[in-house]
């Protein structure tokens, strides 16, 4: 059999799919540290190992994310907002035409057309608002893990307004929160809504159309999901591995390259 | 009159974090860095001579103030509508109070035939700029060097800049075109070596600038000045208006040729796609962006917007966003 291979190179983890024909058979995410090629082979024999194949059934690697340029190997490399675009239209059986990436240090909203070609995109800059990294920081404050965030956001009914769209700002503001003492679990659905609405203000300027999809670690905080859902009137929907759609989107990308 | 100008305008990281302790933090990263540039080395060629500063964006009128340092600035009061009579006839009155003050600074009369013998030399750096240019166009001159030449204008003197130039191009005209790429337009808040991120970014992502309206760059050179009377005056007014009636800095209220001159380009030279550039504090710029995103859009082009300054940290975001630009 001829496995195709992605690997997401992230500011946050690095992610590695296995995939037979279209199928994801296998899938691993770990901290991002250095030694990129030692990390990316590391988790390739891992692969391979799990699926009982040996190397010479790698049809292909492909790298994406942050980290592309840093691999030395024999791999293909492709941007991280086409290997999304790619992967989320696949995966979605090619309904979706608006892509939300929550990534661990940006925020992406993607356009895509009826075939899924990439049309248009925005990208946060450099601020860390919003993002992955943004999250982990919040709960470092609150003392309390990202994974429970969604659960511990949904049964709020009268969240916190926090203001700030600055991460440093934001983080400030959420210690006086805490402070006055103010319960986590407003606070925790107030940056819910306040991410939504950043992620509103950065597809504002997109002529966006439905399907919606939203991908990257965050995806499976159904609380933020809700919090967006609200803020931009529409349906959102997850796919079954938020987190590995790039990845996913890089392995398949050979069809194409 | 035997004066050379010499730009201010500095494109250095380094010089700018000189001046950060006395700046507001928003401010124009390339004023910000052109005040410490002022801090850290005064202006070389004659410290008496003033400093012409024409009221441009609020940064600029403010920069004496916040920079401090002698000798004060000449203000020539910029009229930002510029279409109409009214303005231009301005202009033309502060373009003469700019000559009665270096009259007085040098002692020396402007006059006709000094105006016209000058008019000659910028003509033949103008004709030069323009082969320059059309070396770009035909990707024979990488977007990176086309910019480096354009950026040393008015760091010496003109005629020596245009031999330079001239001989640069004499080698390069010989060379092979690049194969045919994914040419970008440029456009945006001027780029200034050092500074040369975002082109490095650009050519990164597989893209090279195959035109651009920075004026720091193509936008130098609007034109040649033509008079119709060459009379002391006739050529003061046509000098006028090439600099003011047929400038197109954001900074004008009346600006609908910026948007057709980036336009033309696209169209004529099949470039699709413009990559925005603005400087954080950078508000003609920003502000443009909202009305020109829009206009391109709509006839097809494509357009991306990089606000970034002069820190080199967020260059792999950049990149990300280039790389898909690049791509779609
Ligand atoms: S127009 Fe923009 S780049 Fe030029 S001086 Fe003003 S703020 Fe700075």
């Amino acid at each position: 059999m001829g496995l195709k291979v992605g690997i997401d190179l992230g500011s946050t983890a690095i992610k590695v799919v296995f995939v037979e024909n279209e199928h994801l058979v296998w899938k691993k995410a770990v901290p991002t540290t250095p030694g990129q090629t030692r990390i990316a082979d590391h988790l390739t024999a891992e692969g391979l190992w799990a699926l009982r194949c040996t190397a010479d059934t790698l049809e292909s690697v492909v790298f994406t994310g942050y980290g592309k340029g840093l691999v030395n190997g024999t791999g293909k490399v492709i941007d991280e907002v086409s290997a999304n675009s790619l992967g989320a239209f696949l995966l979605s059986g090619g309904k979706a035409r608006t892509i939300i990436n929550i990534g661990g240090q940006d925020v992406k909203v993607i356009r895509l057309s009826a075939t899924g070609k990439l049309l248009d995109f925005k990208m946060n800059d450099k601020c860390a608002a919003g993002t992955g990294r943004f999250f982990e920081l919040a709960g470092r404050i609150l003392d309390t893990p990202v994974e429970i965030f969604g659960e511990l956001g949904q049964a709020v009914a009268d969240p916190v307004n926090i203001n700030s769209t600055c991460a440093v700002f934001a983080e400030s503001e959420i210690v006086s929160m805490m402070a006055k003492g103010i319960a986590k679990e407003r606070i925790i659905q107030g940056l819910h809504e306040s991410i939504a609405r950043r992620i509103a203000g950065l597809a504002g300027g997109l002529d966006m159309e439905d399907d919606f999809y939203l991908d990257g670690g965050s995806a499976n905080n159904q609380a933020l999901v809700t919090a967006i859902e609200e803020e931009l009137c529409r349906d959102v929907y997850v796919l079954p591995h938020p987190q590995f759609t790039v990845a996913y989107g890089a392995a398949r990308s050979v069809e194409t390259l | 009159m035997g004066l050379h100008p010499l730009r201010l305008g500095s494109g250095c990281f380094c010089v700018g974090r000189l001046s950060a302790s006395h700046s507001p933090v928003l401010m124009c990263p390339l004023l910000k860095a052109t005040m410490g540039l002022l801090q850290f080395q005064a202006p070389t060629q004659n410290d008496t001579m003033p400093w012409v500063v024409p009221t441009t964006c609020d940064w600029v009128v403010k920069f004496q103030e916040l920079a401090n340092t002698q000798p004060e600035a000449y203000f020539l009061e910029l009229p930002h509508l510029h279409r109409g009579e009214k303005g231009q006839q301005r202009w033309l009155e502060e373009i003469y109070g700019l000559v009665r003050l270096l009259e007085n600074q040098t002692g020396r009369k402007l006059n006709r035939k000094t105006l016209l013998s000058s008019v000659q030399i910028f003509m033949h750096a103008w004709k030069v700029f323009g082969r320059l240019i059309e070396l770009r166009r035909k990707r024979v001159l990488a977007g990176v060097w086309f910019m480096v030449a354009a950026n040393s204008f008015l760091l010496d003197s003109i005629e020596i800049w245009t031999e330079r130039v001239h001989q640069m191009l004499e080698t390069v005209a010989t060379h092979p075109p690049a194969p045919e790429g994914n040419g970008v337009f440029l456009a945006g808040s001027p780029i200034i070596f050092p500074n040369f991120k975002l082109l490095h970014l650009i050519e990164t992502a597989g893209m090279d600038v195959y035109g651009d309206d920075l004026c720091t760059s193509e936008r130098i050179w609007p034109g040649a000045v033509c008079y119709e009377e060459p009379s002391y005056r006739g050529i003061m007014r046509a000098l006028a208006e090439r600099y003011h009636k047929a400038c197109i800095c954001p900074t004008f209220a009346d600006n609908e040729r910026r948007i057709n001159s980036i336009l033309n380009t696209l169209q004529q030279h099949h470039i699709r796609g413009v990559v925005y550039h603005v400087l954080k504090g950078c508000h003609p710029f920003d502000i443009e962006s909202f009305n020109l995103e829009p206009r391109l859009k709509s006839r097809g082009y494509h357009f991306l917007k990089i606000e970034t300054d002069y820190v080199q940290e967020d260059s792999q975001n950049i990149l990300t966003r280039l790389e898909a630009f690049g791509r779609i």
